[in-house]
């Protein structure tokens, strides 16, 4: 039994701590101001404030909850091609999940949904995550 | 071969500086002048570097990419046995051909594009005088 305002803090930190990593923070919409920050603290990873559905309406009052997340990943790269940094740090992220995929107990699944392709321009580039993750979330406690 | 394009103003004007001073006959290279009044017949061909405008735009706290409108106004001077139009249009190809051999400014820049080349058209001579303009994209720190 969990709620998003916890799974999103731990996925934060989670996000934080992959290699390769320098900050991620939480933003309420994707058009934040990247501007904001400096080249030290990229590569960013900003976790945009999810939609959350009802998944499975359970006994109880207790549901499965979906939560799906979108990830917005920006890095530098100083060449014209910036395959090899992304998947680096791509595989980083996979990695991080696939090791802790219930979040320190706190969710029954996540998983990445869609990969988007590299957008921007030498030298900021960024990509797109969607991660789906499901809860339990008790109704009497909310 | 690493594809960077981090400079400063100074450094693509010296650039810029040192490719005009390596052309083969160049008599007078000089900064932020248009009209080539007071210099003799033996300062010909003689080619100016002004610093027009630039346009920047913040990608993040510390780096901006930068639009450098740059003029290269250049004079040529026809004896009595050469043809004027010639003559410019020579130096012309020569001036062209050696700011373009290396776009990259010694990688102090990401890109230069001549924008346009215009003539006075044989109104004053013997001299004869041509302005190429070029943006020259680069990224910057401050």
């Amino acid at each position: 039994m969990q709620n998003r305002r916890l799974i999103l803090a731990k996925l934060a930190v989670e996000m934080g701590a992959v290699s390769g990593i320098n900050t991620a923070i939480r933003v309420y919409t994707k058009t934040f101001d990247l501007t904001q920050f400096t080249q030290a603290q990229l590569p960013l990873l900003a976790i945009i404030e999810p939609a959350e559905e009802t998944d499975d309406e359970m006994t109880s009052q207790r549901s499965l909850m979906a939560l799906i997340a979108q990830m917005s990943l920006h890095f530098l790269h100083w060449g014209i091609t910036p395959n090899a940094t992304f998947e680096t740090i791509i595989k980083a992220i996979r990695n991080k999940i696939g090791d802790d995929f219930d979040l320190g107990g706190l969710i029954t699944e996540v998983r990445i949904d869609a990969l988007s392709t590299i957008g921007g321009t030498m030298p900021l580039f960024n990509v797109d995550i969607d991660l789906e993750m499901k809860y339990y979330l008790n109704e009497m406690d909310t | 071969m690493p594809y960077y394009g981090l400079g400063t103003k100074e450094e693509i004007l010296a650039n810029i500086d040192t490719v005009l001073n390596a052309i083969d006959g160049i008599k007078f290279v000089d900064y932020q002048r248009v009209l080539a009044s007071g210099i003799g017949p033996e300062k010909y061909p003689g080619s100016f570097i002004n610093d027009v405008s630039t346009d920047k735009e913040r990608l993040l706290k510390d780096l901006y990419r930068n639009v450098f409108g740059c003029s290269l106004v250049n004079w040529v001077w026809a004896t009595v046995e050469e043809k004027l139009a010639t003559k410019m249009n020579a130096f012309e190809v020569i001036v062209r051909g050696k700011i373009m051999a290396d776009p990259t400014r010694g990688n102090k820049a990401y890109d230069t594009v001549i924008e346009n080349i215009s003539t006075d058209g044989g109104s004053r001579h013997p001299q004869g005088m041509m302005i190429i303009n070029t943006a020259i994209v680069y990224y910057s720190v401050d």
